[in-house]
């Protein structure tokens, strides 16, 4: 889980480095366009697998270990 | 009602009626007995200890009827609210403390009234073996009684432990709280005040009976509201609603601390509304309702401080100031204040406000919003990537686009210079065509004028040969003729020509005679025969032959020729 998290957080910076690349290029070249394209939409696919429906754990804390 | 309410409520009842001290109708200690062995019988009432036949005949058919269950309380449960009857409770205990401090009394009295207890006499113990007792048989029956009174005589001792009594029209409690107590429940006691009181009655070896508050807590709307914007306006002033304090939830929290009831609806409005995106959600239980969730809530807050946490949730539904009176509580308001990780709140409705929800990073007011709150981030996430994935494909079908137009606006370029070209082309051809049309014509015009002199030149050349042809034949025969005459000349030349070398051998011959002949004649005049002889032949450098003196002066070079060589010499004389 805490592996999932990072790839997460991870995942959106590196998305929003390639959005940001594409705004930054006045004229892009095309090859290196459809890497970053592809590059993109890999940890779109990624972010959204993990984003879809995880099922929560539930663990109750015992009394006895509080006091 | 419990049973033991039942028959202490009966104990005094009858007392009242005939006049008696309430323990004298029945000791606290039977009634327990009574309490736990359930008699069915007056045979059974006999075996409990401190009743004898004579309590049987008297009590013994009432205290069976309590024990079924029937009828009982019809005459006098009504005139008891529960206050009063733990009060009641309260003035049982109250009795036998008075008995304690006369134990002379009760020896007498129970001589009297009661021969069954003629034992105890007997066996006198000692008053700190009773007081233990007292104190044991105290707490073991009124584990946690609420009780309801004005506050009177209030103080605080050096080491801030509360002591005060509380009152209603009859009767007075002696009260103590405990400092630690007292600073939890939060409250600040003043004469005057209403206020219910949760503990137990004790007794203690030196300073008799009191009831021990476990918390304490202010009773009516008006006084908790007064209490509630106090604690508010001096929190505000330490600062711990300012917004500088509030800290960011994470974006996207996956270990989530949940504090609640395990009971209420919140839990399920929680729960149900934080969405599935893999949290570990770690639950600890904790009442919610009323001061008594005070102790609940700083448990759980201190084992949650202990936990690995993103973020902290603390929810229970809507109710009045006095039952969400725990989240208006100074202690745990620090607590949430100092908690190590931001705390995420959802106390109440829409309408109401705790001081909890005023000094939780995130303050919100429902369960339902809290959850919302948590997966605020992760919901965002999906937004977040969704319209990214969308820009990413927008940007770089633009890119394509633009490079589309670039490679159209290129093939238009390209087509319209195409286009001119083969214009240019056609025009260029047309010409040519037009020059070779009329070129051809010409050539046309020229063959037709070669033909015609052609036509012409073979009508001439056919003339010339004809005419030529004429000649040659006569000139053949005039050749042929020719020939003839020129073999014959050839033919005497040839024998004219045979006499003249047969001529010619015979001078040869005579000529060759004549020249051996002239030879040795020449052998004989030759100068160098001379030279040999011992005769030379002097000559100028310029070859001159010198025949006289008068062809030489004095200094000039001569050359001697003689057989072998030549001397080269001068003119002296």
């Amino acid at each position: 889980m805490a592996v999932a998290k990072m790839n997460l957080t991870k995942n959106l910076k590196e998305i929003e480095e390639i959005v940001q690349w594409f705004e930054g290029q006045e004229e892009v070249d095309v090859e290196q366009g459809i890497e970053k394209v592809k590059a993109g939409a890999k940890l779109i696919k990624e972010s959204k697998k993990r984003l879809q429906e995880i099922e929560n754990e539930f663990e109750e804390v015992k009394k006895e270990l509080g006091e | 009602m419990t049973l033991m309410q039942k028959l202490i409520m009966w104990q005094q009842d009858r007392a009242k009626k005939d006049h008696l001290e309430p323990y004298m109708v029945l000791q606290f200690n039977t009634i327990k007995e009574i309490v736990r062995l359930q008699p069915k019988t007056n045979m059974d009432l006999l075996h409990i200890k401190g009743i004898g036949p004579v309590k049987v005949r008297k009590y013994g058919d009432e205290l069976l009827r309590i024990v079924r269950g029937d009828g009982v309380t019809r005459d006098f449960a009504q005139k008891h609210d529960s206050a009063l009857d733990l009060f009641s409770e309260a003035q049982m205990v109250n009795d036998a403390a008075v008995m304690s401090e006369n134990p002379e009394k009760k020896k007498l009295l129970f001589n009297k009234e009661t021969g069954e207890i003629l034992d105890d006499t007997h066996d006198a113990i000692s008053v700190t073996t009773f007081v233990t007792m007292l104190d044991t048989t105290l707490r073991a029956n009124f584990e946690s009684v609420r009780v309801q009174g004005e506050v009177v005589g209030f103080k605080r001792n050096a080491s801030g432990h509360a002591y005060f009594e509380i009152k209603d029209r009859e009767s007075v409690l002696r009260c103590m709280v405990f400092s630690t107590r007292y600073d939890i429940s939060g409250v600040a006691l003043s004469d005057g005040m209403e206020i219910i009181i949760t503990g137990y009655p004790n007794y203690h070896k030196q300073y008799g009976f009191g009831f021990v508050g476990i918390t304490v807590e202010l009773y009516g709307e008006g006084a908790l509201k007064k209490a509630y914007d106090d604690l508010k306006k001096k929190l505000d002033a330490e600062g711990l609603f300012s917004i500088e304090r509030k800290r960011e939830l994470a974006q996207l929290p996956q270990r989530v601390g949940l504090i609640t009831s395990r009971t209420g609806a919140a839990i399920g409005d929680f729960t149900t509304n934080v969405g599935q995106y893999g949290y570990t959600i770690i639950f600890h239980q904790s009442r919610v309702e009323g001061a008594q969730a005070v102790d609940d809530l700083i448990t759980a807050l201190r084992v949650m401080a202990t936990k690995e946490l993103d973020v902290l949730v603390i929810v229970r539904g809507g109710g009045s100031l006095e039952s969400l009176q725990a989240f208006n509580n100074e202690k745990i308001v620090h607590m949430i204040a100092n908690f190590p990780v931001p705390v995420i709140a959802g106390v109440g409705h829409e309408q109401d406000e705790t001081l909890t929800t005023l000094v939780a990073d995130k303050g919100v007011s429902t369960p339902t919003a809290a959850a919302r709150a948590v997966r605020e981030g992760w919901d965002q996430c999906g937004e977040y990537i969704r319209s990214h994935e969308q820009e990413l494909l927008r940007n770089f079908e633009k890119q394509l686009s633009q490079k589309k137009d670039i490679i159209i606006d290129h093939e238009k370029f390209l087509i319209n210079n195409l286009h001119m070209i083969i214009a240019d082309a056609r025009e260029l051809f047309v010409r040519f065509m037009y020059g070779v049309h009329k070129m051809t014509s010409q050539l046309y015009g020229m063959h037709h004028h070669i033909d015609e002199r052609q036509s012409r030149m073979i009508k001439s050349f056919d003339r010339v040969v004809n005419r030529g042809q004429h000649h040659v034949l006569r000139r053949s025969e005039q050749l042929e003729h020719f020939y003839d005459k020129m073999a014959h000349v050839v033919q005497s030349v040839l024998n004219r020509g045979a006499q003249i070398v047969a001529q010619f051998g015979k001078s040869i011959i005579q000529s060759k005679t004549n020249i051996i002949r002239i030879e040795k004649m020449f052998l004989h005049v030759d100068p160098r025969r001379q030279l040999a002889l011992g005769y030379s032949i002097t000559k100028t450098v310029t070859g001159v032959v010198i025949r006289s003196v008068h062809d030489v002066q004095k200094d000039d070079d001569i050359i001697v020729h003689i057989v072998d060589g030549t001397i080269k010499t001068k003119v002296l004389e």
